[in-house]
Protein backbone atom coordinates (compact mmCIF):
# COMPACT_ATOMS: atom_id res chain seq x y z
CA UNK A 1 0.00 0.00 0.00
CA UNK A 2 3.23 2.38 0.96
CA UNK A 3 4.30 0.89 -1.99
CA UNK A 4 1.04 2.58 -4.71
CA UNK A 5 1.14 6.16 -2.61
CA UNK A 6 4.82 6.21 -3.26
CA UNK A 7 4.62 5.48 -7.22
CA UNK A 8 1.86 8.31 -7.47
CA UNK A 9 4.00 10.50 -6.09
CA UNK A 10 5.61 10.50 -9.63
CA UNK A 11 5.15 12.40 -12.35
CA UNK A 12 4.97 10.36 -14.96
CA UNK A 13 2.67 8.02 -13.23
CA UNK A 14 0.35 10.46 -12.53
CA UNK A 15 -0.03 11.69 -16.09
CA UNK A 16 -0.18 8.27 -17.22
CA UNK A 17 -3.00 7.32 -14.67
CA UNK A 18 -4.97 10.88 -15.78
CA UNK A 19 -4.35 10.63 -19.56
CA UNK A 20 -5.63 6.76 -19.02
CA UNK A 21 -8.89 7.54 -17.06
CA UNK A 22 -9.58 10.10 -19.74
CA UNK A 23 -9.45 8.40 -22.22
CA UNK A 24 -10.96 5.26 -20.75
CA UNK A 25 -14.00 7.35 -20.27
CA UNK A 26 -13.98 7.52 -23.91
CA UNK A 27 -13.43 3.95 -24.75
CA UNK A 28 -16.29 2.65 -22.31
CA UNK A 29 -18.79 5.29 -24.27
CA UNK A 30 -17.74 4.90 -27.97
CA UNK A 31 -16.53 0.74 -27.56
CA UNK A 32 -20.21 0.11 -26.35
CA UNK A 33 -21.85 1.31 -29.87
CA UNK A 34 -19.21 -0.13 -31.89
CA UNK A 35 -19.82 -3.76 -30.61
CA UNK A 36 -23.39 -2.91 -31.28
CA UNK A 37 -22.68 -1.59 -34.41
CA UNK A 38 -20.12 -4.83 -35.36
CA UNK A 39 -17.69 -1.85 -36.51
CA UNK A 40 -14.81 -3.50 -34.28
CA UNK A 41 -13.26 -4.32 -37.51
CA UNK A 42 -13.53 -0.19 -38.33
CA UNK A 43 -11.82 0.54 -35.03
CA UNK A 44 -8.97 -2.04 -36.11
CA UNK A 45 -8.25 -1.16 -39.28
CA UNK A 46 -8.65 2.55 -38.69
CA UNK A 47 -5.38 1.64 -36.09
CA UNK A 48 -3.70 0.67 -38.86
CA UNK A 49 -3.59 3.56 -41.00
CA UNK A 50 -3.25 5.64 -37.76
CA UNK A 51 0.16 4.25 -38.00
CA UNK A 52 0.92 5.78 -41.65
CA UNK A 53 -0.37 9.21 -39.54
CA UNK A 54 2.49 8.03 -37.16
CA UNK A 55 5.08 7.62 -39.56
CA UNK A 56 4.38 10.98 -41.47
CA UNK A 57 4.48 13.18 -38.72
CA UNK A 58 8.15 11.54 -37.48
CA UNK A 59 9.19 11.75 -40.95
CA UNK A 60 8.01 15.51 -41.39
CA UNK A 61 9.32 16.64 -37.64
CA UNK A 62 5.42 17.19 -36.81
CA UNK A 63 4.02 15.92 -33.97
CA UNK A 64 2.76 12.74 -34.78
CA UNK A 65 0.23 12.58 -32.49
CA UNK A 66 -1.73 15.29 -34.16
CA UNK A 67 -0.94 14.32 -38.10
CA UNK A 68 -1.97 10.22 -36.80
CA UNK A 69 -5.93 12.29 -35.99
CA UNK A 70 -5.78 13.61 -39.41
CA UNK A 71 -4.98 10.48 -40.88
CA UNK A 72 -7.12 8.08 -39.36
CA UNK A 73 -10.02 10.56 -40.00
CA UNK A 74 -8.83 10.52 -43.80
CA UNK A 75 -9.00 7.05 -43.36
CA UNK A 76 -12.03 6.29 -42.22
CA UNK A 77 -14.18 8.77 -44.13
CA UNK A 78 -12.06 6.99 -47.22
CA UNK A 79 -13.65 3.61 -45.98
CA UNK A 80 -17.18 5.09 -46.09
CA UNK A 81 -16.96 6.31 -49.85
CA UNK A 82 -15.93 3.05 -50.81
CA UNK A 83 -18.43 1.29 -48.84
CA UNK A 84 -21.03 3.36 -50.42
CA UNK A 85 -19.23 2.22 -54.18
CA UNK A 86 -20.80 -0.98 -52.98
CA UNK A 87 -17.25 -2.47 -52.38
CA UNK A 88 -17.62 -5.59 -49.92
CA UNK A 89 -17.74 -4.14 -46.56
CA UNK A 90 -14.19 -5.57 -45.47
CA UNK A 91 -12.98 -5.04 -48.46
CA UNK A 92 -12.96 -1.55 -48.03
CA UNK A 93 -11.84 -1.45 -44.37
CA UNK A 94 -8.95 -3.73 -45.65
CA UNK A 95 -7.80 -1.63 -49.05
CA UNK A 96 -7.56 1.83 -46.77
CA UNK A 97 -5.93 -0.06 -43.68
CA UNK A 98 -3.09 -2.02 -45.89
CA UNK A 99 -2.63 1.73 -48.04
CA UNK A 100 -2.18 3.52 -44.33
CA UNK A 101 0.19 0.51 -43.29
CA UNK A 102 2.00 0.25 -46.60
CA UNK A 103 2.71 4.09 -46.68
CA UNK A 104 3.98 3.85 -42.94
CA UNK A 105 6.28 1.33 -43.81
CA UNK A 106 8.01 3.18 -46.65
CA UNK A 107 8.37 6.07 -45.28
CA UNK A 108 9.83 4.58 -42.20
CA UNK A 109 12.13 2.54 -44.69
CA UNK A 110 13.25 5.95 -46.45
CA UNK A 111 13.64 8.40 -42.79
CA UNK A 112 15.97 5.04 -41.96
CA UNK A 113 14.19 2.11 -40.54
CA UNK A 114 12.29 1.68 -37.08
CA UNK A 115 13.50 4.20 -34.26
CA UNK A 116 12.23 4.30 -30.83
CA UNK A 117 9.52 7.26 -31.70
CA UNK A 118 7.88 4.63 -33.68
CA UNK A 119 8.11 1.37 -31.39
CA UNK A 120 6.63 3.75 -28.70
CA UNK A 121 3.37 4.24 -30.60
CA UNK A 122 3.85 0.22 -31.67
CA UNK A 123 4.02 -0.60 -28.05
CA UNK A 124 3.58 0.66 -24.48
CA UNK A 125 4.01 4.49 -24.61
CA UNK A 126 1.77 5.52 -21.55
CA UNK A 127 4.45 6.34 -19.11
CA UNK A 128 6.05 8.51 -21.90
CA UNK A 129 2.79 10.92 -21.66
CA UNK A 130 3.59 14.67 -21.40
CA UNK A 131 1.64 17.18 -19.80
CA UNK A 132 1.37 18.61 -23.63
CA UNK A 133 -0.33 15.18 -24.39
CA UNK A 134 -2.63 15.38 -21.84
CA UNK A 135 -4.21 18.48 -22.96
CA UNK A 136 -4.69 17.31 -26.36
CA UNK A 137 -6.13 14.01 -25.07
CA UNK A 138 -8.32 16.56 -22.34
CA UNK A 139 -9.66 18.75 -26.06
CA UNK A 140 -10.21 15.64 -27.77
CA UNK A 141 -12.09 13.69 -25.22
CA UNK A 142 -14.39 17.12 -24.45
CA UNK A 143 -15.18 17.05 -28.16
CA UNK A 144 -16.23 13.34 -28.39
CA UNK A 145 -18.33 13.23 -25.54
CA UNK A 146 -19.85 16.15 -26.49
CA UNK A 147 -21.05 14.80 -29.66
CA UNK A 148 -22.17 11.43 -28.22
CA UNK A 149 -23.97 13.22 -25.61
CA UNK A 150 -25.74 15.28 -28.10
CA UNK A 151 -26.58 13.00 -30.42
CA UNK A 152 -26.91 10.11 -27.75
CA UNK A 153 -30.93 9.72 -28.95
CA UNK A 154 -29.77 9.59 -32.81
CA UNK A 155 -26.70 6.88 -32.36
CA UNK A 156 -29.07 5.11 -30.26
CA UNK A 157 -31.98 4.77 -32.43
CA UNK A 158 -29.80 4.20 -35.71
CA UNK A 159 -28.20 1.27 -33.45
CA UNK A 160 -31.16 -0.13 -32.67
CA UNK A 161 -33.52 0.15 -35.67
CA UNK A 162 -31.41 1.61 -38.64
CA UNK A 163 -34.46 1.17 -41.00
CA UNK A 164 -37.00 2.73 -38.64
CA UNK A 165 -34.73 5.65 -38.16
CA UNK A 166 -34.48 6.21 -42.05
CA UNK A 167 -38.43 6.54 -42.25
CA UNK A 168 -38.56 8.63 -39.86
CA UNK A 169 -36.29 11.39 -41.52
CA UNK A 170 -32.66 10.59 -39.24
CA UNK A 171 -29.91 11.90 -41.57
CA UNK A 172 -28.58 8.61 -41.34
CA UNK A 173 -25.40 8.56 -43.81
CA UNK A 174 -24.04 11.85 -41.66
CA UNK A 175 -24.79 9.91 -38.42
CA UNK A 176 -22.60 7.00 -39.78
CA UNK A 177 -20.16 9.07 -40.92
CA UNK A 178 -20.38 11.32 -38.03
CA UNK A 179 -19.62 7.66 -35.77
CA UNK A 180 -16.22 6.43 -37.68
CA UNK A 181 -15.29 9.72 -37.29
CA UNK A 182 -15.29 9.58 -33.82
CA UNK A 183 -14.02 6.27 -34.17
CA UNK A 184 -10.82 7.37 -36.09
CA UNK A 185 -10.51 10.12 -32.89
CA UNK A 186 -10.64 7.36 -30.26
CA UNK A 187 -8.23 5.20 -32.11
CA UNK A 188 -5.69 7.46 -31.70
CA UNK A 189 -6.46 8.68 -28.16
CA UNK A 190 -6.22 4.85 -27.29
CA UNK A 191 -3.19 4.01 -29.46
CA UNK A 192 -1.72 6.71 -26.81
CA UNK A 193 -2.47 3.95 -23.91
CA UNK A 194 -2.08 0.69 -25.49
CA UNK A 195 -0.44 1.25 -28.87
CA UNK A 196 -1.25 0.97 -32.40
CA UNK A 197 -1.56 -3.29 -32.04
CA UNK A 198 -4.26 -3.30 -29.18
CA UNK A 199 -6.39 -0.22 -29.57
CA UNK A 200 -9.37 -2.02 -30.53
CA UNK A 201 -9.09 -4.71 -27.69
CA UNK A 202 -9.15 -1.46 -25.19
CA UNK A 203 -12.19 0.07 -27.02
CA UNK A 204 -14.17 -3.53 -27.60
CA UNK A 205 -13.21 -5.55 -24.36
CA UNK A 206 -14.36 -3.34 -21.38
CA UNK A 207 -17.64 -2.79 -23.98
CA UNK A 208 -18.51 -6.34 -24.04
CA UNK A 209 -18.08 -7.04 -20.32
CA UNK A 210 -20.55 -4.08 -19.79
CA UNK A 211 -22.55 -6.34 -21.84
CA UNK A 212 -22.93 -9.13 -19.80
CA UNK A 213 -24.38 -7.12 -16.74
CA UNK A 214 -27.60 -7.03 -19.12
CA UNK A 215 -28.29 -3.39 -18.08
CA UNK A 216 -30.37 -0.86 -20.28
CA UNK A 217 -27.96 1.31 -22.54
CA UNK A 218 -27.65 3.98 -20.39
CA UNK A 219 -26.33 1.40 -17.64
CA UNK A 220 -24.33 -0.28 -19.86
CA UNK A 221 -22.60 2.92 -21.14
CA UNK A 222 -21.47 3.68 -17.08
CA UNK A 223 -20.33 -0.09 -16.92
CA UNK A 224 -18.49 0.13 -19.41
CA UNK A 225 -16.91 3.33 -18.33
CA UNK A 226 -16.35 1.91 -15.02
CA UNK A 227 -14.57 -1.15 -16.24
CA UNK A 228 -12.80 0.45 -18.62
CA UNK A 229 -11.31 2.98 -16.08
CA UNK A 230 -10.59 0.11 -13.35
CA UNK A 231 -9.13 -2.02 -16.42
CA UNK A 232 -6.52 0.92 -17.50
CA UNK A 233 -5.86 1.53 -13.51
CA UNK A 234 -5.10 -1.53 -12.27
CA UNK A 235 -3.01 -2.50 -15.42
CA UNK A 236 -0.95 0.50 -15.02
CA UNK A 237 -0.37 -0.25 -11.54
CA UNK A 238 0.36 -3.83 -12.40
CA UNK A 239 2.98 -3.37 -15.10
CA UNK A 240 4.59 -0.98 -13.11
CA UNK A 241 5.44 -3.51 -10.05
CA UNK A 242 5.81 -6.29 -12.35
CA UNK A 243 7.90 -4.02 -14.87
CA UNK A 244 6.45 -4.76 -17.66
CA UNK A 245 4.67 -3.71 -20.96
CA UNK A 246 1.51 -1.01 -19.48
CA UNK A 247 0.05 -1.58 -22.62
CA UNK A 248 -0.31 -5.40 -22.94
CA UNK A 249 -0.95 -5.51 -19.27
CA UNK A 250 -4.46 -3.22 -19.44
CA UNK A 251 -5.33 -5.35 -21.95
CA UNK A 252 -4.72 -8.57 -19.91
CA UNK A 253 -6.76 -7.22 -17.37
CA UNK A 254 -9.44 -6.24 -19.19
CA UNK A 255 -9.82 -9.95 -21.01
CA UNK A 256 -9.72 -11.49 -17.93
CA UNK A 257 -12.62 -9.05 -16.67
CA UNK A 258 -14.39 -9.93 -19.38
CA UNK A 259 -14.09 -13.84 -19.03
CA UNK A 260 -15.11 -13.45 -15.31
CA UNK A 261 -17.74 -11.29 -16.01
CA UNK A 262 -19.18 -14.08 -18.95
CA UNK A 263 -18.56 -16.76 -16.09
CA UNK A 264 -21.12 -15.02 -13.97
CA UNK A 265 -23.07 -14.34 -16.93
CA UNK A 266 -23.41 -17.79 -17.83
CA UNK A 267 -23.90 -19.19 -14.42
CA UNK A 268 -26.80 -16.84 -13.92
CA UNK A 269 -28.56 -17.55 -17.25
CA UNK A 270 -28.25 -22.02 -16.83
CA UNK A 271 -30.36 -21.10 -13.68
CA UNK A 272 -32.54 -18.98 -15.46
CA UNK A 273 -32.92 -21.16 -17.82
CA UNK A 274 -34.35 -23.67 -15.41
CA UNK A 275 -36.89 -21.01 -14.05
CA UNK A 276 -40.29 -21.26 -15.21
CA UNK A 277 -39.76 -18.52 -18.74
CA UNK A 278 -38.28 -21.73 -20.38
CA UNK A 279 -41.82 -23.72 -20.08
CA UNK A 280 -43.21 -24.21 -23.44
CA UNK A 281 -45.80 -21.11 -24.36
CA UNK A 282 -49.17 -22.30 -24.82
CA UNK A 283 -50.64 -24.01 -28.06
CA UNK B 1 -50.75 15.55 -22.89
CA UNK B 2 -54.29 14.52 -23.11
CA UNK B 3 -56.39 12.24 -25.49
CA UNK B 4 -58.12 15.34 -26.94
CA UNK B 5 -54.98 16.74 -27.97
CA UNK B 6 -53.84 13.81 -30.16
CA UNK B 7 -56.32 14.39 -32.96
CA UNK B 8 -54.70 16.62 -34.90
CA UNK B 9 -56.78 18.98 -36.83
CA UNK B 10 -56.72 18.44 -40.94
CA UNK B 11 -54.08 21.17 -42.59
CA UNK B 12 -55.52 21.82 -46.14
CA UNK B 13 -54.42 18.87 -48.09
CA UNK B 14 -55.42 16.81 -45.05
CA UNK B 15 -58.60 15.60 -47.39
CA UNK B 16 -56.13 13.31 -49.62
CA UNK B 17 -55.94 10.03 -49.27
CA UNK B 18 -52.85 9.09 -46.73
CA UNK B 19 -51.64 6.96 -49.39
CA UNK B 20 -52.09 7.10 -53.16
CA UNK B 21 -50.19 4.34 -55.35
CA UNK B 22 -50.44 5.37 -58.88
CA UNK B 23 -49.66 2.71 -62.12
CA UNK B 24 -46.79 1.41 -59.98
CA UNK B 25 -44.15 -0.62 -61.29
CA UNK B 26 -40.84 -1.86 -59.65
CA UNK B 27 -38.11 -3.45 -61.57
CA UNK B 28 -34.92 -4.65 -59.79
CA UNK B 29 -31.70 -5.71 -61.60
CA UNK B 30 -34.53 -6.64 -64.64
CA UNK B 31 -36.27 -8.68 -62.31
CA UNK B 32 -40.21 -7.66 -62.31
CA UNK B 33 -41.03 -6.92 -58.83
CA UNK B 34 -44.35 -5.28 -59.14
CA UNK B 35 -46.21 -4.57 -62.24
CA UNK B 36 -49.04 -1.34 -62.58
CA UNK B 37 -49.69 -1.29 -59.11
CA UNK B 38 -53.11 1.16 -57.93
CA UNK B 39 -53.83 1.45 -54.08
CA UNK B 40 -55.13 4.13 -51.65
CA UNK B 41 -55.55 4.37 -48.12
CA UNK B 42 -57.74 6.32 -46.43
CA UNK B 43 -57.32 8.21 -43.36
CA UNK B 44 -58.88 5.69 -40.22
CA UNK B 45 -58.75 2.95 -42.12
CA UNK B 46 -56.85 -0.41 -41.76
CA UNK B 47 -55.73 -2.18 -44.92
CA UNK B 48 -54.12 -5.30 -45.07
CA UNK B 49 -51.21 -6.27 -47.58
CA UNK B 50 -51.86 -10.03 -48.05
CA UNK B 51 -50.46 -12.35 -50.85
CA UNK B 52 -47.53 -15.42 -51.24
CA UNK B 53 -44.35 -14.67 -50.20
CA UNK B 54 -42.18 -13.17 -52.87
CA UNK B 55 -45.34 -11.61 -54.13
CA UNK B 56 -43.99 -8.06 -53.65
CA UNK B 57 -45.54 -6.63 -50.17
CA UNK B 58 -42.55 -5.31 -48.55
CA UNK B 59 -41.13 -3.92 -51.64
CA UNK B 60 -44.31 -2.20 -52.10
CA UNK B 61 -44.07 -0.54 -48.36
CA UNK B 62 -40.22 0.13 -49.27
CA UNK B 63 -41.81 2.43 -52.14
CA UNK B 64 -44.72 3.93 -50.03
CA UNK B 65 -42.06 4.47 -47.15
CA UNK B 66 -39.47 6.17 -49.95
CA UNK B 67 -36.85 3.48 -49.53
CA UNK B 68 -36.74 2.79 -53.19
CA UNK B 69 -37.39 4.74 -56.41
CA UNK B 70 -40.17 3.13 -58.14
CA UNK B 71 -39.12 1.92 -61.87
CA UNK B 72 -43.11 3.99 -63.40
CA UNK B 73 -45.44 5.82 -61.61
CA UNK B 74 -45.95 7.79 -58.29
CA UNK B 75 -46.90 7.51 -54.72
CA UNK B 76 -48.23 10.52 -53.07
CA UNK B 77 -48.76 10.75 -49.00
CA UNK B 78 -50.77 12.63 -47.63
CA UNK B 79 -51.39 14.32 -50.92
CA UNK B 80 -47.49 14.46 -51.51
CA UNK B 81 -45.37 13.16 -54.19
CA UNK B 82 -43.30 10.65 -51.97
CA UNK B 83 -39.89 12.78 -53.16
CA UNK B 84 -40.64 15.90 -52.17
CA UNK B 85 -42.72 14.88 -48.55
CA UNK B 86 -40.70 15.94 -45.56
CA UNK B 87 -43.23 15.31 -42.69
CA UNK B 88 -41.80 11.95 -41.74
CA UNK B 89 -42.28 12.16 -38.32
CA UNK B 90 -46.18 11.56 -39.24
CA UNK B 91 -44.99 8.06 -40.41
CA UNK B 92 -44.16 4.86 -38.23
CA UNK B 93 -42.57 1.89 -39.80
CA UNK B 94 -42.30 -1.46 -37.95
CA UNK B 95 -40.07 -3.53 -40.62
CA UNK B 96 -40.11 -7.32 -41.07
CA UNK B 97 -38.58 -9.00 -38.53
CA UNK B 98 -38.04 -5.91 -36.30
CA UNK B 99 -38.92 -7.99 -32.89
CA UNK B 100 -35.92 -10.99 -34.23
CA UNK B 101 -33.38 -7.87 -33.39
CA UNK B 102 -30.55 -8.89 -31.35
CA UNK B 103 -31.97 -10.49 -27.91
CA UNK B 104 -28.69 -9.23 -26.17
CA UNK B 105 -28.99 -5.68 -27.26
CA UNK B 106 -29.35 -3.94 -23.75
CA UNK B 107 -32.26 -1.59 -23.92
CA UNK B 108 -34.92 -1.98 -21.78
CA UNK B 109 -38.62 -1.46 -22.34
CA UNK B 110 -38.48 1.93 -21.69
CA UNK B 111 -35.39 3.55 -23.28
CA UNK B 112 -36.83 1.58 -26.79
CA UNK B 113 -40.06 2.93 -26.45
CA UNK B 114 -38.80 6.75 -25.78
CA UNK B 115 -37.07 6.23 -29.03
CA UNK B 116 -40.45 6.77 -30.77
CA UNK B 117 -39.90 10.35 -29.76
CA UNK B 118 -36.28 10.52 -31.68
CA UNK B 119 -37.53 12.69 -34.68
CA UNK B 120 -40.16 14.56 -33.18
CA UNK B 121 -38.06 16.27 -30.73
CA UNK B 122 -35.00 16.78 -33.86
CA UNK B 123 -31.57 16.57 -33.34
CA UNK B 124 -30.05 18.89 -30.89
CA UNK B 125 -33.02 18.73 -28.57
CA UNK B 126 -33.02 16.61 -25.51
CA UNK B 127 -35.68 14.52 -25.22
CA UNK B 128 -37.66 15.92 -22.19
CA UNK B 129 -40.71 15.32 -19.65
CA UNK B 130 -43.31 15.57 -22.33
CA UNK B 131 -41.14 12.77 -24.45
CA UNK B 132 -41.56 10.47 -21.27
CA UNK B 133 -44.92 11.34 -20.42
CA UNK B 134 -45.69 10.37 -24.21
CA UNK B 135 -43.60 6.82 -23.76
CA UNK B 136 -45.60 6.22 -20.62
CA UNK B 137 -48.69 6.32 -22.33
CA UNK B 138 -47.89 4.11 -25.17
CA UNK B 139 -46.59 1.74 -22.98
CA UNK B 140 -49.64 1.87 -21.14
CA UNK B 141 -51.88 1.64 -23.94
CA UNK B 142 -49.77 -1.15 -25.15
CA UNK B 143 -50.15 -3.26 -22.09
CA UNK B 144 -46.79 -3.29 -21.06
CA UNK B 145 -47.10 -1.05 -17.70
CA UNK B 146 -44.74 -2.65 -15.07
CA UNK B 147 -42.38 -4.12 -17.84
CA UNK B 148 -40.69 -0.77 -18.46
CA UNK B 149 -37.40 -1.29 -16.56
CA UNK B 150 -37.15 -5.45 -18.11
CA UNK B 151 -34.38 -5.75 -20.97
CA UNK B 152 -36.54 -5.99 -24.47
CA UNK B 153 -34.68 -9.03 -25.70
CA UNK B 154 -35.89 -11.24 -22.57
CA UNK B 155 -39.65 -10.44 -23.44
CA UNK B 156 -42.00 -12.93 -25.12
CA UNK B 157 -42.38 -12.00 -29.14
CA UNK B 158 -46.17 -11.03 -28.53
CA UNK B 159 -44.77 -9.01 -25.41
CA UNK B 160 -41.88 -7.51 -28.38
CA UNK B 161 -44.10 -6.94 -30.54
CA UNK B 162 -45.88 -5.23 -28.30
CA UNK B 163 -42.92 -2.56 -27.50
CA UNK B 164 -42.08 -2.04 -31.17
CA UNK B 165 -45.72 -0.59 -31.51
CA UNK B 166 -45.33 1.30 -28.19
CA UNK B 167 -42.55 2.91 -29.45
CA UNK B 168 -44.52 3.78 -33.35
CA UNK B 169 -46.97 5.37 -31.48
CA UNK B 170 -45.11 7.12 -28.92
CA UNK B 171 -44.29 9.17 -32.16
CA UNK B 172 -47.97 9.83 -32.36
CA UNK B 173 -48.18 9.16 -35.68
CA UNK B 174 -50.86 9.62 -38.44
CA UNK B 175 -49.54 6.36 -40.63
CA UNK B 176 -48.43 3.21 -38.94
CA UNK B 177 -46.93 0.76 -41.38
CA UNK B 178 -45.79 -2.85 -40.42
CA UNK B 179 -44.63 -5.66 -42.35
CA UNK B 180 -45.46 -9.07 -41.31
CA UNK B 181 -46.05 -8.31 -37.46
CA UNK B 182 -48.01 -11.46 -36.37
CA UNK B 183 -45.58 -13.65 -37.62
CA UNK B 184 -44.19 -16.26 -35.02
CA UNK B 185 -46.63 -14.69 -32.28
CA UNK B 186 -49.35 -17.71 -30.82
CA UNK B 187 -52.55 -17.38 -31.37
CA UNK B 188 -52.95 -15.77 -28.32
CA UNK B 189 -51.16 -12.68 -29.22
CA UNK B 190 -52.43 -12.31 -32.41
CA UNK B 191 -55.56 -11.95 -31.15
CA UNK B 192 -54.41 -9.25 -28.24
CA UNK B 193 -52.90 -7.52 -31.01
CA UNK B 194 -55.78 -6.67 -33.45
CA UNK B 195 -57.88 -5.89 -30.46
CA UNK B 196 -54.67 -3.23 -29.36
CA UNK B 197 -54.62 -2.36 -33.11
CA UNK B 198 -58.73 -1.46 -33.03
CA UNK B 199 -58.28 0.65 -29.71
CA UNK B 200 -55.31 2.50 -31.16
CA UNK B 201 -57.18 3.72 -33.87
CA UNK B 202 -60.13 4.64 -31.81
CA UNK B 203 -57.81 6.34 -29.74
CA UNK B 204 -55.79 8.45 -31.69
CA UNK B 205 -57.31 8.07 -35.09
CA UNK B 206 -54.34 6.09 -36.08
CA UNK B 207 -54.06 4.81 -40.25
CA UNK B 208 -52.94 1.47 -40.52
CA UNK B 209 -51.84 -0.12 -43.41
CA UNK B 210 -50.19 -4.19 -42.30
CA UNK B 211 -48.65 -7.14 -44.42
CA UNK B 212 -49.17 -10.50 -43.48
CA UNK B 213 -49.85 -13.93 -44.95
CA UNK B 214 -52.49 -15.34 -42.91
CA UNK B 215 -55.69 -14.34 -44.90
CA UNK B 216 -57.72 -15.77 -42.53
CA UNK B 217 -56.83 -13.59 -39.51
CA UNK B 218 -56.49 -10.63 -41.62
CA UNK B 219 -59.88 -10.88 -43.46
CA UNK B 220 -61.69 -10.49 -40.18
CA UNK B 221 -59.62 -7.61 -38.41
CA UNK B 222 -58.93 -5.19 -40.98
CA UNK B 223 -61.39 -2.57 -43.26
CA UNK B 224 -59.93 -3.03 -46.79
CA UNK B 225 -57.19 -5.74 -47.86
CA UNK B 226 -54.81 -5.39 -51.15
CA UNK B 227 -54.11 -9.11 -52.39
CA UNK B 228 -50.61 -8.66 -54.15
CA UNK B 229 -48.81 -10.86 -56.22
CA UNK B 230 -46.76 -8.78 -58.49
CA UNK B 231 -49.76 -6.95 -59.94
CA UNK B 232 -52.65 -6.12 -57.70
CA UNK B 233 -55.24 -9.02 -57.57
CA UNK B 234 -57.54 -7.35 -55.41
CA UNK B 235 -57.99 -4.23 -53.66
CA UNK B 236 -61.25 -3.61 -52.02
CA UNK B 237 -63.39 -4.50 -48.60
CA UNK B 238 -62.00 -7.17 -46.36
CA UNK B 239 -65.17 -9.49 -46.52
CA UNK B 240 -64.58 -10.47 -50.41
CA UNK B 241 -61.27 -12.70 -49.50
CA UNK B 242 -64.66 -15.15 -48.22
CA UNK B 243 -64.19 -16.13 -52.26
CA UNK B 244 -62.45 -19.16 -52.67
CA UNK B 245 -62.39 -18.22 -56.17
CA UNK B 246 -60.51 -15.18 -55.67
CA UNK B 247 -58.09 -16.99 -53.16
CA UNK B 248 -56.96 -19.75 -56.12
CA UNK B 249 -56.72 -16.61 -58.62
CA UNK B 250 -53.44 -15.20 -55.43
CA UNK B 251 -52.02 -18.44 -54.42
CA UNK B 252 -52.95 -21.56 -56.90
CA UNK B 253 -53.09 -19.79 -59.79
CA UNK B 254 -51.24 -16.86 -59.36
CA UNK B 255 -48.95 -17.49 -62.29
CA UNK B 256 -51.78 -17.70 -64.24
CA UNK B 257 -53.06 -14.20 -63.83
CA UNK B 258 -49.22 -12.82 -64.45
CA UNK B 259 -49.20 -15.26 -67.49
CA UNK B 260 -52.31 -13.67 -69.07
CA UNK B 261 -52.10 -10.08 -67.03
CA UNK B 262 -52.97 -8.03 -70.02
CA UNK B 263 -56.07 -9.66 -71.01
CA UNK B 264 -57.53 -10.20 -67.21
CA UNK B 265 -58.25 -7.20 -65.56
CA UNK B 266 -57.24 -7.11 -61.75
CA UNK B 267 -60.28 -7.18 -59.87
CA UNK B 268 -61.48 -3.79 -58.25
CA UNK B 269 -64.01 -4.33 -55.58
CA UNK B 270 -65.35 -1.09 -54.47
N1 LIG C 1 -33.06 -6.19 -51.65
C1 LIG C 1 -33.49 -6.89 -52.72
N2 LIG C 1 -32.72 -6.95 -53.85
C2 LIG C 1 -33.15 -7.63 -54.92
N3 LIG C 1 -34.30 -8.33 -54.97
C3 LIG C 1 -35.08 -8.31 -53.89
C4 LIG C 1 -34.72 -7.60 -52.70
N4 LIG C 1 -35.70 -7.79 -51.78
C5 LIG C 1 -36.63 -8.56 -52.37
N5 LIG C 1 -36.27 -8.89 -53.62
C6 LIG C 1 -37.06 -9.68 -54.59
O1 LIG C 1 -38.21 -8.94 -54.86
C7 LIG C 1 -39.34 -9.78 -54.96
C8 LIG C 1 -40.42 -9.33 -53.96
O2 LIG C 1 -39.93 -9.50 -52.65
P1 LIG C 1 -40.68 -8.94 -51.38
O3 LIG C 1 -41.15 -7.57 -51.68
O4 LIG C 1 -39.79 -9.12 -50.21
O5 LIG C 1 -41.94 -9.91 -51.27
P2 LIG C 1 -42.84 -10.28 -50.01
O6 LIG C 1 -42.62 -9.27 -48.97
O7 LIG C 1 -44.22 -10.26 -50.57
O8 LIG C 1 -42.44 -11.65 -49.59
C9 LIG C 1 -38.85 -11.18 -54.67
O9 LIG C 1 -38.67 -11.82 -55.92
C10 LIG C 1 -37.54 -10.98 -54.00
O10 LIG C 1 -36.67 -12.04 -54.29
MG1 LIG D 1 -41.92 -9.44 -47.00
Amino acid sequence: MADLVTLFQYGFMQRALLAGLLISVVCGLLGVFVVLRRTAPLGDALAHVSFGGVALGIAFGFLPLYVAIVVAVAGGIAMRLLQERRLYGELSLMIVQAAGLAGGIVLVSLVGGLNVDILSFLFAPILTVAWSDVTLIVGLLAVTVAVLAVFYKEFFLVTFDPEGARVSGLPVRALDLGFTVLTAVTVVLAMRVVGILLVSALIVVPAATALQLRLGLRGTLVAAVAIASLCVAAGLVLSVFLNAASGGMIVLVSIAALLASMATAGASTRAVSRGPRSSQPRA
Amino acid sequence: MSAASVAVPLPPNEAAPVVRVRRVSLEREGQEVLRDVDLSVERGEILGIVGPNGGGKTSLLRLVLGLERPTAGEVELFGVPVSRFREWRRIAYIPQHATAFDPHFPAIVREVVLLGRVARRGALHWLGAEDREAARRAIELCGLSGLEGRRVGALSGGEKQRVFIAKAIAARPDLLVMDEPTAGVDPESERRFYDLLSELRAELGLTVILVSHDLGVVSARVDRVACLNRTLVYHGPAAALEDKDLLGRLYGAGRVVIAHGADEPPVHGH
